[in-house]
């Protein structure tokens, strides 16, 4: 059944279409906000609470929009509500140094331990890393980096996802990906410089 | 122009959304610019690696966790089914002096109702008898294979019913456990009064159900019936003319356990009413898989 009939029986308040829905969407909610919000369970929650919004809210939800914009919408919120929820508990950035106890600067990229320069080198380059790169960047750019990069949408459905204008789309995507491409590369580095040092 | 410019660019290039001439003068800029063609290249490699991150499987329990909290959702906003609820019964409604009586008259109206039917379709049964008049114009669509009361009779003699139809229905009331808006049925004999608990197995159930165009939810029903591979189901229209019928009577039989999704289903689009229902306690958990009729009773709501 297409998503238009489904969507109109969702209306009049049939469970089992949505249900339909949910099946279809679910891994992709729920991948956005594991990438948004950087961990499994928080990602759950946040994936559970957008499914709940948009069927709660189906109502206003328009007949002539892309449902899958229109959820992943719903979904960028829920992952905004609940890291604005926690603000008060910090969050680490990658460009600011932590100080130690002794009042020596941390480098948080040499965190793991002493392990062999090789094995750092792998340990950055690894998937895990690059999550790390994502949270560290604006909410903003975050998000559109997600539903650009690993979701696939077209700038069009970004306007409709984000709820802004192509212009906005196309100059925060571009910055968010300078961004990244920045600490990527800054981090890489200094990994680099770390390898030399230790030969 | 300077490289800032050409390197916002950048991002748009490699998504192929820049104009042509933009395009071209990109492209002449980055043959001449080792730094800005670095840029380019140094971005792409940044977003080879985000691309290449793996999609993560759902946890596991996930999909149950959303359909159980959407459920709750569901009724929260639309209110809960009106169905049959087996509970524990602290009141009564009907002494089991009058319960038997209601009884035995409904076996005396059955047997009298047959006789005067005798030879002609298969009837069906009705608590309200009313419905049952001879000069109601029937359709039957589909017979099904055992009259409703026949079978109804047969429980009636065998399970050595406690309680019986009219029974008293309380609907948007908030019972125990929170639900609201549950149709209980309550029909206690006095020596059960109080007591801590009586399953009640149903046999019977009668829904009016509120609909705006009679053939338009007749079609409605036939595909809920036909998702849940229901054989036994039959129409009788009542009244019809040239502007459409004005009631009509939908009989059916399935399997107890899924009739709370089935009126569940036909709650997602049409408002249920009045509920009534033949119960008989059950002594023995297995009578829970008999089957259960159902009357459904569409009545036009303009």
């Amino acid at each position: 059944m297409d998503e238009k009939k489904l969507l109109a029986k969702v209306k009049k308040g049939d469970l089992e279409s949505f249900n339909i829905l949910v099946e279809k969407y679910q891994k992709h909610v729920y991948n956005i906000a594991y990438r948004f919000m950087g961990s499994r369970e928080d990602a759950s929650d946040a994936a559970q609470e957008a499914f709940l919004k948009a069927y709660r809210s189906i109502s206003k939800f328009r007949n002539d929009a892309s449902f899958k914009t229109w959820l992943y919408h719903i979904t960028a919120n829920v992952c905004r509500d609940e890291l604005r929820k926690r603000k008060n508990t910090s969050v680490i950035s990658l460009d600011v140094p932590i100080m130690g106890d002794d009042g020596q600067e941390i480098d948080r990229q040499l965190k793991s331990g002493n392990p062999s320069p090789e094995e750092q080198f792998e340990v950055k380059e690894n998937q895990s890393f690059v999550q790390e790169v994502i949270n560290s960047l604006p909410e903003d750019y975050r998000i559109i980096l997600i539903l650009r990069e690993l979701q696939g949408l077209s700038y069009e459905e970004i306007t409709e996802a984000l709820n802004c204008s192509m212009g906005t789309v196309k100059s925060r995507l571009s910055r968010a990906r300078k961004l990244f491409k920045d600490k990527i590369i800054n981090i890489r580095e200094q990994n680099d410089i770390s390898k030399r040092q230790v030969r | 122009m300077d490289c800032k410019y050409f390197q916002e660019q950048l991002s748009w290039y490699i998504d192929g959304y820049i104009e042509e001439d933009e395009k071209q003068k990109l492209e002449q800029h980055l043959q001449q610019c080792a730094l800005c063609a670095q840029e380019l290249e140094e971005m792409k490699l940044a977003l080879k690696s985000l691309r290449e991150l793996p999609e993560v499987e759902l946890p596991p329990g996930f999909r149950q966790e959303i359909t159980k909290k959407l459920k709750e959702e569901h009724k929260k906003i639309y209110g809960s089914k009106p169905f049959i609820k087996r509970k524990i019964m602290k009141r009564h409604w009907l002494s089991w002096g009058a319960t038997a009586a209601v009884v035995v008259f409904m076996l005396i109206a059955a047997n009298i109702f047959r006789m005067f039917n005798m030879g002609s379709q298969s009837q069906t049964a009705s608590n309200d008898l009313a419905e049952a008049q001879p000069n109601q114009e029937v359709m039957q669509l589909e017979k099904a294979d055992t009259p409703v009361l026949d079978q109804e009779a047969s429980i009636t003699a065998q399970e050595e019913i406690k309680s019986s139809t009219d029974l008293a229905e309380v609907p948007e009331e908030k019972t125990s456990d929170g639900e609201q808006g549950t149709f209980q049925i309550m029909a206690v004999p006095d020596n059960m009064r109080e007591s801590e608990a009586v399953v009640e197995v149903v046999s019977d159930l009668s829904v009016d159900i509120e609909v705006d165009q009679i053939q338009k939810a007749i079609q409605v029903l036939e595909e809920i019936v036909e998702k849940y591979n229901i054989q036994d189901f039959h129409i009788q229209i009542k009244g019809e003319n040239s502007s459409g019928s004005s009631e009509a009577t939908v009989y059916l039989t399935l399997p107890e356990d899924i009739v709370q999704k089935f009126l569940d289903a036909i709650s997602t689009h049409y408002k249920l009413v009045n509920m009534r229902t033949n119960s008989f306690r059950a002594e023995d958990e297995k009578q829970e898989k008999n089957p259960s009729n159902l009357k459904l009773h569409l009545k036009n709501s303009t």
